[in-house]
């Protein structure tokens, strides 16, 4: 009997030694760039018809209109004359495009490391005026694409592959080997002659100047003749440089590892009057009369480990301080008109604040969830906010009854 | 695998058939034992408990594998004695079922913005011996055998980006897992 089990289990063994090697298979995504010619793209930079929105970016407020990025691929023109119904109008295909900012009938938008100059006197016919070339330098493609002189990338094709893992890799392992990155962004702060853009806006104007931040730089363009911007100067500001938000003459830069106050008394070239440091994390930065509200968050490149909201007394802008901070779950964009602070709140979804003169005494008035949130635009009691599966519009006429308006979806 | 199974079952059932006359009693194993393969041993835990007519046993079994990724089999278990007359027997087994991953496990040393665990099947079949102690039925089991897990998981996560939404980067990942399993348990 012994023998027949020793026999029995060397045979068994042999035989399943073969079949002992596990099959570990791995699933991702393969995107390769589609290129154009430059003068085709240049030349296709005018008003298309409309598209789904896919993946909403920076939103800008001009008048009747809502120009919405599509990351990476343009901007959606919506006609927004009825707040409960908006519709999409049209498209402007800027490929590479992140960030956006109206002056007067001029749109000035990034495409890749360009500016480029858009007539917009009709939303519904725009026309390509110009580029300024290599102004956003770290603006590239990214793993290792790259555009040449004569071709610019203006879409990602994408493919499915399944491989055979070698070894017990976790997607830790193989995050950089599966994918091109795409850079992006979202984001909103109006003059009459000017738009409202929103808290995680790169592009801001004031008056004859426009202002725009990459990951490190500050720089200031003349554009007192719209369609021929001229910069004025570029200043190197440190890395990390998220957001731009203009108030009283001043610019409020977010930037991951705290707030900077600079002076507009010389608009051609931005002077610092101030610093804040804070722990490293996202921050996009909005001022109201004696406060800035900074949102600290993680999750992205910033890294750190907070999520807060951080109120600071900016009475004396030389010297502002910490007056309080608010745990948050993944405070992203966030918009005040009078005592109402709107916070995107990530997975959290919409957070409204009533905030007495005191605002580290604010208090939750109303929470919309179901939705994750990125920025918002509050302007004439119409409260715009990105979300990730679309467009939403909030009525907060009556801060105790705040209502929601419409919803343009995300067609992904 | 599905014929396989089609195949088992009909013999199982014609079998039921033939031994109509016999005594059809609970039945319980319980096993502790390891699965062993190309990442190495792992500790599995079993209960199996169902129905006894003459030398077939047929029941649903549950348990424990931490083999790679811990996870919850769960299956419909046969086996037959050889020797049915003998206290000590040969017996031949066969598990075939689901495999489930275990809930709100997280195994990378980041956090992923999004996971989704994905279950998969499971089988396994082996020869044993039976040790019978006491009155008929009882008795210490030892199992060798082939043990297939399959199991899955779809991470999310973002790519880094400043200003988000930053890009979602999805992969999916189907682990086919292949052991030798040694079970040791009581019977009865």
């Amino acid at each position: 009997m012994r023998r027949i089990v020793i026999l029995f289990s060397a045979v068994f063994c042999l035989l399943l030694q073969g079949c002992l090697k596990d099959k570990l298979l791995q699933t991702y995504s393969i995107y390769t760039p589609v290129y154009k010619e430059k003068s085709e793209v240049y030349a296709n930079i005018k008003t298309n018809p409309a598209q789904s929105i896919v993946s909403p970016g920076k939103i800008y407020v001009y008048g009747n209109y809502i120009f919405l990025n599509e990351v990476d691929k343009g901007v959606h023109v919506i006609d927004n004359t009825n707040a409960a119904n908006p519709q999409v109008k049209a498209f402007i295909n800027i490929p590479g495009n992140l960030d956006i900012t109206i002056n007067g009938n001029t749109l000035y938008a990034d495409l890749y490391t360009d500016l480029v100059v858009v007539d917009i006197t009709n939303p519904l016919q725009a026309r390509f005026v110009k580029y300024l070339p290599n102004i956003f330098p770290a603006r590239a493609y990214g793993n290792g694409f790259t555009g040449d002189s004569t071709k610019i990338i203006v879409d990602w094709i994408k493919r499915d592959t399944t491989v055979k893992m070698n070894e017990y890799k976790t997607l830790y392992d193989c995050m950089a080997c599966s994918y091109v990155t795409f850079s992006t962004g979202a984001g909103i702060a109006m003059s009459p002659t000017k738009g409202i853009a929103g808290s995680m806006a790169r592009f801001t104007l004031v008056n004859d100047y426009l202002y725009t931040v990459n990951h490190a730089a500050l720089s200031a363009f003349n554009v007192s003749n719209s369609e021929n911007p001229v910069r004025s100067s570029e200043q190197t500001l440190g890395w990390g440089i998220e957001t731009i938000y203009p108030f009283n003459n001043k610019l409020f830069i977010g930037s991951a590892t705290g707030m900077f106050i600079y002076d507009l008394a010389n608009p051609a070239l931005p002077a610092m009057l101030s610093q804040v440091n804070h722990l490293r994390a996202c921050d996009p930065v909005i001022a109201d009369g004696n406060f800035a509200y900074v949102t600290l968050s993680t999750g992205t490149l910033c890294a750190g480990n907070v999520n807060v909201l951080n109120v600071y007394n900016v009475t004396n802008l030389s010297a502002p301080v910490l007056s309080c901070s608010k745990n948050m779950t993944n405070p992203h964009g966030l918009a005040k008109d009078g005592n109402l602070l709107f916070i995107c709140d990530g997975k959290d979804g919409l957070k409204i604040y009533d905030t007495p003169a005191s605002p580290c005494n604010m208090q939750l008035v109303k929470q919309f969830t179901g939705m994750e949130t990125y920025d918002a635009i509050a302007w004439n009691n119409n409260l715009l906010v990105v979300a990730k599966d679309g467009l939403y519009q909030f009525d907060y006429s009556n801060p105790a009854d705040i209502k929601q308006r419409s919803k343009l979806t995300v067609n992904r | 695998m599905k014929k396989l199974f089609i195949l088992c079952s009909y013999f199982f059932l014609v079998n039921i058939i033939a031994q109509a006359q016999q005594k059809v009693v609970f039945s319980s194993q319980n096993f502790a034992g390891i699965v062993t393969g190309e990442t190495g041993s792992k500790l599995q835990l079993q209960t199996i408990n169902g129905i006894r007519k003459g030398s077939w046993f047929t029941g649903l079994g549950t348990g424990i594998d931490w083999y790679y990724r811990r996870s919850i089999p769960v299956f419909l278990s046969v086996s037959k004695d050889l020797f049915p007359k003998n206290k000590r027997s040969f017996m031949l087994a066969a598990d075939a079922g689901m495999n489930f991953s275990w809930p709100g496990q997280i195994y990378y040393d980041y956090t992923p913005y999004g996971q989704k665990q994905k279950n998969g099947l499971y089988w396994a079949a082996g020869a044993g011996y039976k040790f019978g102690v006491g009155k008929s039925g009882n008795g210490v089991l030892m199992q060798l055998g082939y043990s297939y897990k399959q199991m899955g998981e779809e991470i999310k996560s973002l790519d880094p980006c400043l200003i988000p939404p930053c890009p979602e980067t999805v992969t999916t990942y189907d682990y086919r897992l292949k052991r030798l399993s040694f079970k040791i348990g009581w019977g009865f």
